[in-house]
């Protein structure tokens, strides 16, 4: 049995008389061996066969060290942004409010760069904490949502079209489909990264979420509310769908 | 067996692993896996599942082989890794906690001396009780502290409280330990 901590130490709070009695029963001292129920061979064999089975381009995602992890999922958010920006850039870019841009991306890039690190937070830290966690999950539909419900940020026709719910829904179903394979590849590539360790899925699918709405945000002129909220949201509440399906095939929280 | 001979430190052997020697992860094995399963089995009620966190803590020392950084103490690792599965593990299964001393029928009745054969076992049973009672954050420093070993500045990295943090959450379990088993001092 490992010797045990000195209380004769002050600064070591003396601890019950009892505790050296358990440690001593625990290692079978008295009787029951706690370490009764570990059979160390197979064991071995059984971590050996889940080693081996580490091969393939996902075992090597992993496999990376924590700062190169994160370094990927920057640059496929960095391929997002310029790939967007010069390629598909929303047409009302020159009108729509400078302010107005900047703090709808940067609530998407502070909510994003949040969820990436704690997706990736190595289990051999100590836990990020839970309140935290939530937060960053919560904050990404109600982040958006505050954006999306607020008044539209200009209201040029083209931009702001008076169309009924159907061809509006219509609209929205194309910034959906779109937006959604964009925060697929995010997805792909986080679970690609991930070690393991439950309440990753529903940060990995803030995330991708995200990274959607990054890309209608710099892509997509429409600035009608009920769109943004349907079209743009909608790919938050889908890849969220997603993770909490994921948890029920898995059996483990999301 | 080789690992019987094999005196290098946890740190060395690791940074052997990394670079490729399997028999430096065989040897870390043999040396922690008794550790972390008596760790897990303190928290969990099976041995399986126990099993299943030594085997999850292992191999998650395999996935982030290359984030141990020279220099760096592998211990601390292991048991943070481990103490997080055990929570993992301990939500997910939304197990009915241990009951409590001070809702078990026990504790409303006069202790009676057991036999002498079953003593130490009822007074172990008793006293794992009385563990599993107290508030998480308390009762996982009196763990390191007392069961593995641990000084205060390694228990510090491992649950990521400053060192006084984890001696006052030392304190205040042994306290409340000597108040639940005041018969047992």
């Amino acid at each position: 049995m490992p010797s045990q901590p000195d209380s004769s130490d002050s600064k070591t709070p003396k601890e019950p008389a009892h505790l050296r009695e358990y440690a001593q029963w625990e290692n079978g001292e008295n009787g029951e061996n706690v370490l009764a129920g570990l059979n160390l061979e197979k064991l071995q064999a059984e971590l050996d066969g889940k080693i081996a089975q580490e091969k393939g381009l996902a075992a090597w995602l992993r496999a990376r060290p924590t700062p190169v992890r994160a370094m990927l999922a920057s640059l496929l958010l960095g391929v997002i942004i310029i790939g967007t920006m010069a390629t598909w850039l929303r047409a009302d870019f020159e009108i729509y409010p400078a302010g107005r841009m900047q703090a709808v991306l940067g609530t998407i890039a502070v909510l994003i760069v949040l969820n990436v690190i704690l997706a990736l937070w190595p289990l051999q830290f100590p836990a990020a904490p839970r309140w935290l966690m939530a937060a960053a999950v919560l904050g990404a539909p109600i982040g958006l949502f505050f954006w999306y419900s607020a008044p539209p940020a200009h209201t040029h026709p083209r931009s702001f079209p008076s169309e009924s719910f159907g061809p509006m829904l219509g609209h929205a179903s194309h910034c959906l489909i779109v937006g959604s394979a964009v925060a697929g590849s995010m997805f792909a590539l986080l679970a690609g990264l991930d070690r393991g360790g439950s309440n990753r899925l529903l940060l990995m699918a803030a995330c991708a979420g995200l990274a959607g709405n990054l890309m209608l945000q710099l892509h997509c002129s429409n600035t009608s509310p009920t769109h943004l909220v349907f079209g743009h949201l909608g790919v938050v509440v889908l890849c969220f769908g997603f993770a909490i399906w994921r948890e029920g095939v898995r059996g483990e929280p999301a | 067996m080789v690992e019987q001979h094999d005196t290098r430190s946890d740190e060395d052997l690791m940074a052997a692993y990394v670079d490729g020697d399997a028999a430096a992860f065989r040897t870390l094995f043999n040396r922690h896996a008794p550790v972390l399963y008596r760790l897990a089995r303190r928290r969990l009620s099976s041995d399986a599942d126990a099993r299943d966190v030594v085997q999850q803590t292992l191999l998650q020392v395999h996935r982030a082989r290359n984030d141990f950084r020279h220099g760096s103490k592998l211990r601390p690792w292991l048991f943070t890794i481990a103490m997080n599965l055990v929570r993992e593990h301990y939500r997910k299964h939304t197990r009915r906690r241990e009951q409590s001393l001070d809702s078990a029928p026990a504790a409303a009745e006069p202790y009676v001396e057991p036999e002498d054969a079953e003593n130490a076992r009822e007074r172990s049973l008793r006293v794992r009780a009385a563990l599993a009672s107290l508030p998480d954050a308390q009762r996982e420093v009196i763990e390191l502290h007392w069961f593995e070993n641990s000084p205060y500045e390694e228990i510090a990295m491992i649950v990521g409280a400053s060192v006084a943090a984890v001696r006052v959450r030392a304190h205040r379990g042994y306290e409340r330990l000597r108040e639940i088993l005041p018969e047992l001092e």
